[in-house]
């Protein structure tokens, strides 16, 4: 499977509050509010990370499940998040 | 979880929001209440642009952060003060003015509706004006 590497678009008006992030797409106002799991992956998506590493890092430990099935999932929600453009994923690591 | 209609829950979500309008320069919300009819029908969806004081004038519809919330009112009239210009809206189905509220609580400026609402809040508004209407008659 390609590693893919997720990044937070910029620009994006966002808040994390009691562990959950509630973020707005600015093109349409539609307002995303992310589970505990979802607010990790995005916290985490810096463009350098790759979803494996975060899932395994981020998700894995916290909440005691398989990473194939997490990475799955994740795989999942950051292409979910890239159809509405709060979310960029590459098969490249960004450039610094 | 957060709640969406809790207190923190709500504030959380109209920061996001008008961080959002700061950064992109737009908004879009949805209208509750028919205090701007008939010029705005109870759940458009319209588009707010980011503005300044020097960028309105009497006669714009301008979006407001007030004490309860958020206001999308005409302004009426412009008020100078000690400490700044006071803003004066009413909506256009109101019989009297707002309370004055600061210019520092202007947002933006009213530029379209982009949706209109369904056919069933329609007839709702307008049973709701005339009720109005009735009352203020």
């Amino acid at each position: 499977m390609t590693d893919l590497y997720p990044l937070r678009a910029g620009n994006l008006a966002s808040r994390v509050f009691g562990g959950e992030a509630v973020v707005m797409n600015p093109a349409d106002s539609t307002l995303f509010s992310l589970n505990e799991t979802a607010t990790a992956i995005w916290l985490a998506a810096d463009g350098r990370t790759t979803l494996r590493q975060i899932v395994e890092r981020e998700i894995c430990p916290a909440w005691d499940i398989d990473p194939d099935a997490a990475l799955e999932d994740a795989e999942r929600f950051a292409r979910e998040l890239a159809a509405h453009s709060i979310l960029l994923i590459s098969t490249e690591p960004a450039k610094s | 979880m957060l709640r969406t209609h809790t207190p923190e829950g709500i504030r959380v979500r109209l920061d996001v929001a008008l961080e959002s309008l700061r950064l992109s320069g737009s908004l879009r919300l949805r209208v509750t209440g028919s205090s701007m009819l008939p010029a705005i029908r109870p759940g458009s969806r319209v588009l707010i642009r980011r503005a300044a004081e020097d960028e309105i004038e009497c006669g714009d519809i301008v979006l407001l952060r007030t004490n309860t919330g958020l206001r999308l009112h005409r302004l009426v009239s412009v008020m100078n003060a000690p400490d700044g210009a006071l803003l004066i809206t009413r909506g256009d189905n109101d019989m009297e003015d707002d309370p004055p509220v600061s210019a520092s609580q202007l947002l933006g400026i009213f530029a379209r509706v982009e949706q209109a609402p369904p056919k069933w809040r329609r007839l709702a508004c307008l049973l709701d004006s005339l009720f109005r209407q009735m009352e203020q008659a």
